[in-house]
C-alpha cells in the first residue's frame, strides 16, 4: 500500500513537472495510464500524450467514480455542450450526473458506497480517516508556510539602531519591507525585534566595551580592595607601634 | 409518366470562396447505432437536417476509432429501372487488431444493420455541417469484410452499405443539434440515452 502511494506521489510529481521531466519518465506514465484506462499510449502522437496527461491529472484528483466502459463519455442532460467521461470525471460532475437520474449507477464500474447520501446533500462527506489525513496535510502545509515566512522575515545582519534613526521612514520601508507601521518610532521597534541568521556582529563591540568596563570596574575595585588593605594594615601597623610604645612605657616605669 | 413526385431544382449552387470544400473525415471515430436502437418517434427530421437524433433509453451507439485517414465515407446515386431511385451509401473503415473481442465486434457487424454517424473536416459555415449521417432511412448492412495477416497490418477492412434494393433519399443526411458544440457532445457521447 505504502509502495503504490509513493509510485502515485512520484507520477503526480512528473506530471507536474517539466516538459524534460515528462519525457524522461514517458514509459512510467504509459504504464500507469494503461493500468488505469486500458488504453495504450501512442508515444509518437503529442495529442494521445497531452490526452494522457490530461488524464492521468484527472485521476490523481482521487475522484471515487469511474465508468465501466473506458471510453463512455455522456451527457448530463439534453442540449448540454460538454460530457463527462472517465478522463475527464470529477466527484462533483459525477454527482450531477447520478443526481439528473440515480439509475445511471449502473454505468459506473466504482463508486463510493455512500453515493446516494452524496446525491441527496450534495456535499463531500469525510471518513474518520479522511479527516485525519486532511488535517494532517493541513497542519504539515501550515508549518511550511509559516517556515517560509519567517525565512523571508529574517535578517543576516542585526541592525544597528543609531543607524536605522537617522533613516528616514520611506527608505526605512525600502530596507525592511517585511515590517509595517506608521511612526520611524515603532518601525525601528519592530525591526530590531526580527530574527537574525548570522550571529550578531554589531555586539561584538559592545561585548568588548562592556568587558573593558567590567575590568576598569574590576580594576578599580582590586585597587580599592588594595587600597582599603593597604589602610587595614597602616592600622594594624599603627596598633603595633601603639601597643610597642606602651609597652616600652610600662617598661620604663618598673624600672624607674 | 406521373411527375407528382418529382421535385424541380429550387435554389442555386453556387461556389463561395469564403466556404470552400475540404475532404476526409476528421475525430479519428465513427459513430455505429445499432438500427433498432434508434427513436424514430424522438427524433426531429426536416428534410435532410436530422436535428434531434434519439436513441431509446438504456441504450447507445459505439465508436469505431481508426488511424490516420483510413476510414471514408460515400454515396452514389443509383438509378433504379424497377425500384425507387435513390443514393446508396457506403462507410468503410478497419478494426485494427485482431484480438478475441475484435472477431466478436466482426460478427456483430455482420449480423446487424446500423446506422453512421461521421464527422467531416468540411464543417461549413457556423460549423452547422459536421456531422453526416448515412443509413438513416434504410440502415447499412456489412457488404465486405477482408482479413490477411500479410495486408493492411493485419487489420481487418470492412464497408457497411445500403443493402440491395434499398436507398436513401439523401446522398447523406447532416446532424445538427442546435449548434457545433452541443452536437460534438452529442457525438462523443455516442448519441448515449442513459
Amino acid at each position: 500500500m505504502s509502495i503504490k502511494f509513493n509510485q502515485e506521489k512520484s507520477i503526480l510529481e512528473i506530471i507536474e513537472g517539466t516538459q524534460k521531466e515528462i519525457l524522461s519518465n514517458i514509459d512510467l506514465l504509459a504504464k500507469d495510464y494503461l493500468e488505469k484506462t486500458g488504453k495504450k499510449l501512442n508515444k509518437g502522437c503529442p495529442a494521445c500524450v497531452i490526452e494522457m496527461l490530461l488524464t492521468l491529472k484527472n485521476q490523481y484528483k482521487m475522484t471515487k467514480f469511474k465508468f465501466k466502459r473506458h471510453a463512455a463519455s455522456y451527457k448530463n442532460k439534453k442540449g448540454d455542450k460538454t460530457t463527462i467521461s472517465n478522463s475527464t470525471m470529477t466527484d462533483e460532475k459525477a454527482i450531477e450526473f447520478l443526481k439528473t437520474n440515480p439509475e445511471r449507477i449502473k454505468l459506473f464500474s466504482e463508486f463510493p458506497k455512500d453515493w446516494e447520501i452524496l446525491i441527496i446533500t450534495g456535499a463531500k462527506v469525510e471518513t474518520p480517516e479522511e479527516k485525519a489525513n486532511r488535517i494532517a496535510i493541513e497542519a504539515e502545509l501550515k508549518a511550511k508556510e509559516d517556515a517560509e515566512k519567517l525565512k523571508a522575515m529574517t535578517l543576516k545582519t542585526k541592525p544597528v539602531k543609531k543607524d536605522l534613526e537617522k533613516m528616514k521612514l520611506a527608505d526605512l520601508r525600502k530596507a525592511f519591507p517585511m515590517v509595517k507601521d506608521g511612526s520611524i518610532k515603532g518601525f525601528i521597534a519592530k525591526v530590531m525585534k526580527l530574527p537574525v541568521e548570522e550571529p550578531k556582529k554589531e555586539e561584538v563591540p559592545e561585548t568588548t566595551e562592556k568587558k573593558e568596563v567590567t575590568e576598569t570596574t574590576e580594576t578599580t575595585e582590586t585597587a580599592e580592595n588594595v587600597e582599603t588593605s593597604e589602610t587595614k594594615k597602616e592600622d594594624v601597623e599603627a596598633d603595633a607601634t601603639a601597643e610597642a610604645t606602651k609597652a616600652a612605657d610600662e617598661a620604663n616605669k618598673v624600672e624607674e | 409518366m406521373s411527375s407528382n413526385c418529382a421535385p424541380k431544382l429550387t435554389a442555386d449552387v453556387l461556389y463561395d470562396c469564403a466556404d470552400k470544400p475540404k475532404k476526409g473525415l476528421d475525430g479519428g471515430k465513427a459513430i455505429i447505432i445499432n438500427w433498432d436502437d434508434v427513436d424514430r418517434s424522438g427524433s426531429t427530421v426536416t428534410a435532410a437536417i436530422i436535428s434531434d437524433l434519439v436513441t431509446k433509453s438504456g441504450t447507445s451507439g459505439f465508436a469505431a476509432e481508426w488511424f490516420k485517414d483510413l476510414a471514408s465515407a460515400n454515396s452514389a446515386f443509383a438509378p433504379n429501372t424497377e425500384d425507387v431511385d435513390g443514393f446508396l451509401h457506403n462507410f468503410l473503415c478497419r478494426i485494427p487488431v485482431s484480438s478475441a473481442e475484435n472477431a466478436e465486434r466482426a460478427r456483430e457487424l455482420s449480423q446487424g444493420r446500423f446506422i453512421v454517424v461521421v464527422e467531416t473536416k468540411y464543417k461549413g459555415a457556423l460549423d452547422a455541417e459536421a456531422f453526416k449521417v448515412f443509413g438513416w432511412e434504410s440502415g447499412v448492412k456489412l457488404s465486405e469484410m477482408t482479413y490477411n495477416t500479410l495486408e493492411n497490418s493485419a487489420s481487418m477492412l470492412y464497408t457497411v452499405a445500403t443493402e440491395e434494393g434499398d436507398t436513401e433519399s439523401y446522398p447523406y443526411n447532416v446532424f445538427l443539434e442546435t449548434d457545433y458544440a452541443t452536437s460534438k457532445a452529442t457525438f462523443d457521447s455516442a448519441f448515449a440515452t442513459v
